[in-house]
């Protein structure tokens, strides 16, 4: 294994339209995808991370080198770590910023944090859905998404009945 | 918390956005913190969430996180509809039940986001507002002391009840029986009622208190007849009643402030004091209530005659909170429920931490009235909602989004809605 001594050890994630990005091991491990890959040591040099472009990549990246435990980190216990309640605070409105963003980077970053399992991420990404969908009509939902209604006119008749809470 | 509306609305729409394609753990890692209507909407946004709503519905991977919600029938809609005005939010849901209407029903009671209904021949009625599946219990008159009623013509015309003698475990024939209307019958029949589970799930049973006396029968969801507990000589006179999942027994409350508990799961029921008399003589009502946090609390209701324009009514005038404690084997008034807001009335009572739910009022009762002799007489009369504030002992009197109109019949109670 030789990620155990990994102080400032580097590592290379390569986006499928071809760049790369050299990051820290201890910030790449905030994936457990990641983590897992080089745990089995199947990162000798540089680990491709399919389906997700570079753009996306990169806001991954610096949301890991914001959440990487920055005092007393091994590779091991990082992401157990707990952040003292001022760095927490900064910690969230830091999030708050980050996540504003457009329907489709939001989209991209729900894939990519799901795809890495970045927990952080996941919370984050997925809690901005549910303010999104919480409190607001299907319409409002729709519109939001940007998803098409793609029901049959009689499809949507039977989800009407069946399911009038969300007609109203 | 920011709407979605304020994200970056900028056109972006060149990448690869479909948001009916969003992984289906992601869908239902969301789809597990919604409150149902929200689950519902998200449920019929596209075909592909539709599919994983579904999976959702099947794996019962629903939400338990559900805001409290008022239950009422409105005057602006028909008397199939049911209203729930949601607690956290202030909004109203709107849902047409089945047969019988709902504005025909007396609701006494909800368990497990089931409401407790009896029609007007004053058969009980389980019914979830949230699927609008329905569940009949057994009728009235598999009751041992209750007689079916004809007149000459052989129409069906009421019910006669019988006093049961809790001495001799049969009829007190020297008594003359109650004569009731077919439906005037709900209100001696359940004046509480008490599920042990999701009725449309496993083994659930079925606790109610009825009159005369106050008086306890069980009976099981799929069962055909009630079952009356007695034997004892001193089943009677309960107040309330609650089901505690950590023990598997219901706990009921008595007028004097015992508590028993009732075992239903063997062959017959079998009933201990749990908790001595309190008082040696009986006023007001009395409600038993377990914390999430296991501790049982008795809340006892005071209440008083308002008269205004010439008409009396009977209205909450106070509540006192008391913890029970089974080992010394006393109550100790308390006005601290650990920022948790108490739900009271008909219903299966429950509390619900505030720090969940941070639009409920932490250290107060949400009740709904529930004074059954005052409900016989006066059905059209108010119904009072109100939130009592135990740190200070204000009243706020509940009502409903000026928009919509709140009828007293049947009485408002409270649900916590459950797809379970």
């Amino acid at each position: 294994m030789a990620t155990r001594e990994a102080g400032k050890k580097m590592i290379m994630l390569k986006s499928p339209d071809g760049m790369e990005f050299e990051v820290e091991e201890a910030v790449a491990m905030e994936s457990q995808t990641i983590r897992k890959m080089i745990e089995d040591d199947c990162a000798d040099t540089a680990i491709l991370i399919p389906n997700i472009n570079s753009k996306i990549l990169s806001r991954v990246i610096e949301y890991c080198n914001k959440h990487v435990p920055t005092t007393g980190a091994t590779g091991a216990a990082a992401s157990d770590t707990v952040a003292p309640a001022a760095l927490a605070e900064d910690l969230k409105i830091w999030d708050a910023e980050f996540i504003k963003v457009n329907r489709a980077t939001r989209f991209n970053l729900i894939q990519a944090a799901s795809y890495l399992n970045i927990k952080g991420l996941l919370d984050l990404t997925s809690q901005t859905t549910i303010d999104t969908i919480s409190d607001n009509s299907l319409e409002e939902i729709r519109s939001f998404l940007s998803t098409k209604n793609d029901y049959l006119p009689e499809e949507e008749q039977t989800i009407r009945r069946e399911n009038q809470w969300a007609f109203q | 918390m920011e709407k979605a509306s304020v994200l970056d609305d900028s056109p972006d729409w060149s990448t690869d956005c479909d948001w009916s394609q969003l992984q289906s753990d992601m869908l239902l890692r969301i789809f597990g913190t919604l409150e149902i209507p929200d689950l519902f909407s998200s449920g019929a946004v596209c075909r592909s969430w539709h599919l994983i709503y579904l999976e959702a519905r099947r794996f019962r991977l629903c939400s338990p996180k559900q805001s409290p919600c008022l239950v009422y029938s409105s005057g602006d809609r028909d008397a199939d509809t049911v209203t729930l005005h949601n607690m956290s939010t202030d909004k109203l849901y709107h849902v047409t039940l089945s047969e019988p209407a709902f504005r025909t029903r007396h609701v006494m009671g909800s368990s497990y986001g089931w409401l407790i209904t009896a029609d007007e021949r004053s058969n009980l009625i389980l019914v979830n507002p949230a699927t609008r599946a329905q569940i009949a219990m057994p009728p009235p008159e598999t009751m041992n002391n209750v007689r079916l009623r004809y007149t000459e013509e052989g129409v069906l015309d009421g019910y006669d009840v019988l006093f049961m003698d809790l001495f001799s475990s049969d009829f007190d024939t020297e008594m003359e029986p109650y004569h009731l209307t077919l439906e005037e019958a709900h209100f001696f029949f359940y004046e509480r009622v008490v599920l042990s589970c999701d009725p449309s799930q496993g083994n659930c049973m079925v606790l109610r208190i009825q009159l005369p006396n106050s008086q306890l029968s069980y009976t099981r969801v799929g069962d055909t007849k009630w079952t009356w507990i007695g034997g004892k000589g001193n089943c009677w006179e309960y107040q309330d009643i609650l089901y505690n999942n950590n023990d598997g027994l219901f706990y009921g409350v008595r007028g004097e402030g015992q508590v028993d508990s009732i075992n239903l799961n063997g062959t017959s029921a079998e009933v201990k004091v749990i908790l001595k008399s309190i008082i040696s003589y009986q006023a007001h009502s009395r409600y038993i209530v377990q914390a999430p946090w296991g501790d049982f609390f008795q809340i006892w209701r005071h209440d008083k005659s308002n008269k205004e324009n010439g008409i009396t009514e009977c209205v909450a005038d106070k509540f006192f909170v008391y913890k029970v404690d089974f080992v010394g084997q006393k109550i100790i008034e308390t006005n601290n429920l650990q920022d948790h807001a108490m739900f009271i009335g008909f219903n299966n009572s429950f509390l619900l931490p505030v720090k969940d739910f941070p639009a409920l009022v932490p250290n107060s009762i949400y009740h709904t009235d529930d004074l059954l002799d005052y409900i016989y007489c006066h059905r059209f009369s108010l119904r009072q909602v109100v939130i009592f504030n135990m740190e200070d002992g204000s009243f706020i009197e509940l009502s409903p989004p000026s928009s919509n109109s709140r009828l007293n019949w049947p009485p408002p109670v409270w649900i916590q809605p459950s797809l379970a």
